[in-house]
């Protein structure tokens, strides 16, 4: 972790509002596309980003390590998450948004790439909370294994072997299309 | 083997074998067709998904600033409430506690009313955070945020009495 990082985080702690908005500025993205990637709803992953900061910031005092932040926050993001697929359990899944395939479509010229994408969202949406999350943090978050597990508060074994099974069952949706 | 060479895969590209067992697959797959192809599956895999997620952003470019006006707004309630905003909440919590006794009075109407109540006020405050976002002023937008809430109290309140005094 760099000097400076680990200053704002140090100046947070101790209730820097012009510090904490730094860390929001440099996490917001990772924390949006965490929350995006699990609930696969514009409106209500930046309601969850917003949500994990003003959480974060008033629990401050119960991070230990400044190094430990990213995993903490995450470790935040990802109750914030459980939560919201819970209440919204009995309400019909996923709609992809038009606009945003439109948006898409325009950055990436190959259409074949496109659809791919948007099959493998459609894939992980039928996973259960526990198995995205875990692709989640390692795929898309690029956490290593003993991370997962202190943000998850699971055995190391366990994650591994989650993961396998999490990407087994990714694929067998995939396929199936 | 193959069988345990396989449930290893999924950690072998994650490069989170150790030494022993990292080699042990790489030996494997030396002369294993169907590992080596489930190899390139699972990269494959791990490249639509990093791929996948990259282009989604938040259409609010102004986090921050909502996330600090919310923080504000939660951290120091006696800048609020010195300032006219006392009154109001005074005079808010007056009517809510009558609003309640009544509700209890008509249960089953009551109990209903409330929850619609209460979740409009919750998405009236969260929108107004978003606003406020962008808005030096927040006593402003607490002020008309309490009186919306006052004239919805009374207005519930009236209502009920009404319900009462015909059912
Ligand atoms: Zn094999």
């Amino acid at each position: 972790m760099d000097q400076e990082l680990q200053q704002l985080i140090v100046k947070a702690k101790k209730g820097d509002q012009d510090s904490f908005s730094e860390l929001i500025q440099r996490y917001k993205g990772k924390v949006f596309r965490h929350a995006f990637a699990m609930v696969h709803d514009q409106m209500e992953a930046e309601d969850i980003t917003q949500e994990a900061f003003v959480k974060a910031y008033f629990s401050m005092d119960q991070l230990k390590e400044e190094y430990a932040f990213s995993s903490w926050l995450t470790r935040i993001v990802t109750n914030l998450c459980y939560d919201r697929i819970k209440k919204r359990e009995k309400r019909p899944q996923l709609q992809i948004d038009p606009e945003q395939t439109e948006l898409m479509a325009d950055t990436h010229s190959e259409v074949e790439n496109l659809q791919l994408r948007i099959n493998l969202q459609l894939a992980m949406q039928k996973l259960t909370p526990e198995h995205r999350t875990v692709i989640v943090l390692r795929d898309i978050q690029g956490f290593s294994y003993q991370e997962i597990a202190e943000i998850l508060e699971i055995p190391e074994g366990t994650v591994k072997s989650r993961i396998n099974i999490a990407r087994k069952e990714l694929r067998k949706e995939l396929l199936r299309g | 083997m193959h069988e345990e060479i396989h449930e290893l895969l999924s950690a072998y590209v994650d490069d989170e074998l150790g030494k022993k067992q990292r080699q042990e697959v790489e030996r494997h797959m030396s002369d294993c067709g169907e590992c080596r192809e489930e190899v390139a599956h699972l990269l494959e895999l791990k490249a639509l998904l990093s791929s996948a997620y990259e282009e989604f952003d938040m259409k609010n470019s102004n986090m921050e600033q909502t996330v600090m006006a919310r923080i504000r707004f939660e951290s120091t309630p006696e800048t609020l409430l010195s300032r006219g905003g006392m009154a109001a909440a005074i005079a808010g919590a007056i009517v809510m506690a009558a609003f309640l006794w009544f509700a209890s009075s008509v249960i089953t109407k009551g109990i209903h009313v409330g929850v619609t109540l209460t979740s409009i006020s919750f998405s009236l405050i969260r929108s107004a955070f978003t606003v406020a976002g962008a808005l030096p002023n927040l006593l402003e937008v607490f002020l008309v945020l309490a009186l919306i809430v006052l004239i919805a109290s009374g207005w519930s309140v009236r209502r009920l009495l009404d319900t009462k005094s015909t059912g």
